[in-house]
């Protein structure tokens, strides 16, 4: 069940007003970013950036244990009369590769998280909310009584929702 | 909370500043009657005024920056770096005393290239006696640069070199010709080469041109802003749009030059050409880490109430941005000339990380940026005040102690450590810094109400 809100500000009073009354929202669906809105609906920090740091410290540590590997044990070259372990020349390297795997794998996990993938089929509420209409969606299914999708409608339609819907997904 | 906007400068907060400039005076008094050499003393003295008049100026630089950006949510900071950047007046008095000094000679900072014997090839032998009357005989300046190239190679001391032997030309055992001239047996080619750019007239001459271009517009924009507050945004936002335009372009030159003159020419035989980028960054990471300490400061007395989270979170960013940064600089500075390993350029790194001064060396990159790194990653780390405050200070001290590695192997050589004068000497410029930064503060509501991105500072929100 969704209400579509004609105005971002609107949308956020809102939801403060939803919450307030104890109802679980499940997501609201806007047009644009609207600043604030995180806040408002009370979501939790994404943990994308330390997935980051771990994919970062996995692209470091592979880096130098490689060069370390290669340079002093598998194919020892001596470049300009320095020491085989010579960390210096390796930073460069390190410094490229934690880039490459934090870039990738928060690239690749940001896809999977919010299930993105090419070819893809997107699931959208209501081809308005990619256009000036911002959604509320609830969660209801077959156990969800009547009474519970009044009192959902209500608070709806009290907080400036112009149309109020259900739809299958 | 006391929600004023108008910063009350107490005789508690006024006198413990006085009292921290007169314990620094007074620690510098005990090391000088400790024994402390005179050229110690002055060698910590460039260092402070250079470091304390680094961050008022690039407090300047904070300010025109965001008005060129139109970074809207600086305006509720901005009253901060307008007071830091009032200290530049002050600090380029006290820049002026080592100008002087090159002339009136009561201090050996510049000594290497400020006397112009050593890049005159011929000279007559009554100028050699003079010279060696008041220097010495020794090449002071002719490092045997391979001796220390192999000391690097093989990672062994280097042996003493004997002067007897190296120097073995009196002014009396030469030959002069005809005319009674002699080959000057101290010329030194290499500030021969640069003697059209590093000369003293040309030096004190761009010292002085830096000194007035800054404080010039340190003061203006102090002045436009304060008129902005009673006008309204009048005219004054436009002409502050202008100046620091100009300032910028001011900046980019003089940013580079002013490290090269003051700080790598102690060396003049070394240089860097990443140089002026590396010192310009360490001095804007202090001068973001005072403006944090000062906004912590203020706010946990209550003040600033409009300034929330969100703009601690930005001046946090900067600070741990450009950390990372500082390292990249110091580490693209060390690379090139590791890898070449040219006994001349290298040099400079053997003096540091091969002497006494190691553990220092050594400390000063991995507080810079471990430390920084790994606390401030964290978004709420930069969103909280007791974090960003800790992690201010140590980056104020440590990228003193940076300055400290730059200048003191140049000027005093061997190791002497840090003694009761560089804490003196510290907390005596601190003290007098604080004393100026809120005074005025209290000139002057603390927060630029009229400014017409003033609204959009309050939304501010990332």
């Amino acid at each position: 069940m969704y209400g579509l809100y004609e105005d971002e500000e609107i949308l956020i009073k809102a939801v403060k007003k939803v919450r307030a009354e104890g109802l679980k929202i499940h997501d609201c669906y806007t047009p644009f970013p609207v600043h604030g809105l995180d806040d408002a609906m009370g979501l939790r920090m994404t943990k994308l950036h330390s997935a980051g740091f771990i994919f970062g410290a996995t692209g470091t540590l592979t880096a130098l244990s490689f060069i370390l590997w290669i340079t002093t044990n598998n194919y020892p070259i001596n470049y300009g009369g320095k020491p085989y372990l010579s960390l210096p020349s390796w930073i460069p390297i390190t410094f490229e590769l934690t880039v490459l795997f934090a870039s990738v794998g928060m690239f690749l996990t940001y896809l999977y998280l919010n299930r993105l993938a090419p070819g893809m089929k997107s699931e959208i509420i209501d081809e308005r909310t990619t256009c000036h209409m911002f959604a509320m969606t609830f969660e209801i299914d077959d156990h969800t009584t009547d009474a519970k999708k009044a009192e959902i409608r209500k608070v709806l339609s009290d907080s400036g929702a112009v149309e109020i819907h259900e739809k299958e997904l | 909370m006391n929600g004023s906007n108008t910063f009350t400068f107490t005789s508690k907060l006024r006198n413990l500043f006085l009292g921290m400039l007169v314990l620094g005076v007074i620690l510098v008094g005990i090391g000088m009657a400790m024994g402390t050499s005179m050229d110690r003393f002055w060698s910590n003295y460039l260092h402070d005024t250079i470091f304390f008049l680094g961050i008022s100026v690039l407090a300047v630089f904070f300010l025109t920056a965001h008005q060129i950006a139109m970074a809207g949510w600086h305006v509720t900071v901005k009253r901060i770096p307008e007071a830091i950047s009032q200290f530049s007046l002050y600090g380029a008095i006290l820049m002026l005393v080592v100008v002087v000094g090159v002339w009136a000679g009561y201090h050996n900072l510049y000594e290497h290239w400020r006397n112009d014997f050593v890049t005159e090839k011929v000279v007559s032998v009554e100028a050699l006696k003079e010279y060696e009357a008041e220097h010495g005989t020794e090449h002071g300046h002719t490092t045997d640069y391979n001796r220390e190239w192999q000391a690097f190679q093989y990672h062994q001391a280097a042996e003493p070199v004997h002067h007897d032997e190296a120097s073995a030309h009196h002014a009396e055992e030469l030959h002069p010709d005809a005319n009674g001239n002699v080959e000057n047996p101290h010329y030194d080619k290499l500030l021969d080469g640069k003697d059209s750019y590093l000369n003293k007239t040309f030096w004190t001459i761009r010292s002085l041109l830096y000194l007035i271009l800054w404080v010039g517009v340190a003061i203006t924009l102090r002045k436009y802003s304060l008129r902005e507050d009673i006008e309204g945004p009048t005219v004054w936002f436009q002409k502050t749009r202008i100046l620091a335009a100009v300032f910028l372009i001011i900046w980019a030159v003089t940013s580079s030059t002013m490290t090269w003159d003051w700080v790598m020419s102690l060396d003049p035989h070394w240089y860097s050409t990443l140089f002026g980028w590396y010192n310009f960054i360490s001095l804007w990471i202090a001068s973001i880490c005072t403006i944090i300490l000062v906004l912590i400061y203020l706010k946990r007395q209550g003040y600033l109430e409009q300034l929330n989270e969100n703009h601690l979170h930005d001046l946090g960013k900067y600070a741990f941005g450009f950390s990372v940064f500082w390292t990249y600089l110091w580490f693209s500075q060390f690379m090139l000339y590791w890898y070449g390993n040219i006994p001349e350029e290298n040099r400079w790194w053997l003096d540091r990380a091969r002497t006494d001064y190691k553990y220092l060396f050594y400390a000063n990159l991995l507080l810079n940026f471990l430390f920084p790194f790994l606390t401030l990653m964290r978004r709420d780390a930069k969103r909280n005040m007791t974090v960003l405050a800790t992690v201010a200070v140590v980056l104020i001290l440590t990228h003193w102690l940076d300055f400290w590695m730059m200048i003191t192997p140049a000027t005093l050589g061997a190791y002497q450590g840090i003694g009761i004068m560089e804490v003196g000497m510290f907390i005596a410029f601190a003290g007098g810094f604080l004393l100026v930064v809120f005074n005025q503060l209290a000139k002057a509501p603390l927060i630029a109400e009229k400014n017409p991105m003033y609204r959009e500072s309050l939304d501010h929100h990332i």
